[in-house]
């Protein structure tokens, strides 16, 4: 009887710790996956950036930028919209440019730059 | 009553075998998950930060480049290579970044002097950069680390 008491002790003892560890691993894999997840979205805003700064340099560049463009790059679909909004002064051009880039529906980069072109090269 | 007491140690002792195989396997498979993640995270925050600051310092020096400064794609060690040029007090000299044997290298040598690739100063790890000009105003540099690759093009001011 004492015996029988004991070896259930100690299965129960067992079950308890067994599911301790199944706990600690749900909240382990959950750590691991969000880690993942983190990773994935700080590469993504580093895509963003540079994309962003990308656009941004071929307007400085006086080049054409679509309105909305789209790449790919490992996997992901990356849109970047992209607005060029000229203001004229007496003594030349202001020309704000914006970016925004977004990736699986969040936007991952915004970047503004504006550039003031005197008269004799605004053209 | 002893067959008894065998009998429930003998289901007891397939029950502990059964939890404990269970610890093992659980604790095997959170070791080998957190690991694998573990270094894929490392692996891509080492490539995105070898591509970020190696376009990052190749862009500085572009902007840094003062106005009379020429700006150039060369081939040479089996990569492309930029090379910008200036004048320092009447003589000029060439500053040249490119990549080899998976590094980012920057030699500054002045203007006529054999290009050796093994003698520059490392900057970055980095597996390949590729560069072309675009139009004479715009720049492309495309940097590789590890599976990452990134682009982006610099405006030139001249």
């Amino acid at each position: 009887m004492r015996e029988n008491t004991r070896t259930r002790a100690v299965l129960i003892e067992l079950i308890v710790v067994a599911l301790f560890l199944a706990l600690s691993s749900a909240t382990l894999l959950r750590l691991f996956a969000a880690a993942n997840n983190l990773s994935r979205r700080s590469e993504a805003t580093t895509y963003g950036i540079f994309a962003a700064q990308d656009a941004l340099e071929r307007m400085i560049a006086g080049e054409e930028v679509a309105a909305l463009e789209e790449r790919v790059s490992a996997g992901r679909i990356y849109e970047i919209a992209a607005e060029a909004i000229p203001e004229k002064y007496p003594a030349g051009t202001l020309l704000r440019c914006a970016v925004h880039v977004r990736c699986e529906g969040a936007e991952v980069a915004a970047l503004e730059v504006q550039r003031y072109r005197p008269e004799r090269s605004a053209q | 009553m002893i067959k008894k007491g065998l009998r429930l140690s003998s289901t007891a002792g397939f029950g502990i075998f059964l939890a404990l195989a269970l610890f093992a396997l659980l604790a095997l498979l959170t070791v080998v998950l957190g690991a694998g993640v573990y270094r894929s995270v490392v692996a891509r925050a080492e490539d995105s930060h070898a591509v970020r600051s190696s376009l990052a310092y190749i862009t500085g020096k572009l902007r840094s480049l003062d106005e009379g400064g020429e700006v150039r794609i060369e081939r040479g060690g089996g990569s492309d290579v930029l090379a910008l040029s200036e004048e320092i007090e009447g003589k000029w000299y060439d500053t040249r970044i490119y990549v080899y044997n998976g590094r980012l290298y920057e030699v500054f040598a002045a203007r006529g002097m054999r290009f050796e690739p093994e003698g520059g100063q490392a900057i970055a790890q980095l597996d390949d950069l590729r560069m072309e000009m675009e139009g004479g105003r715009l720049i492309r540099l495309e940097a590789e680390s590890g599976g990452g690759a990134c682009a982006v093009r610099v405006a030139l001011e001249r």
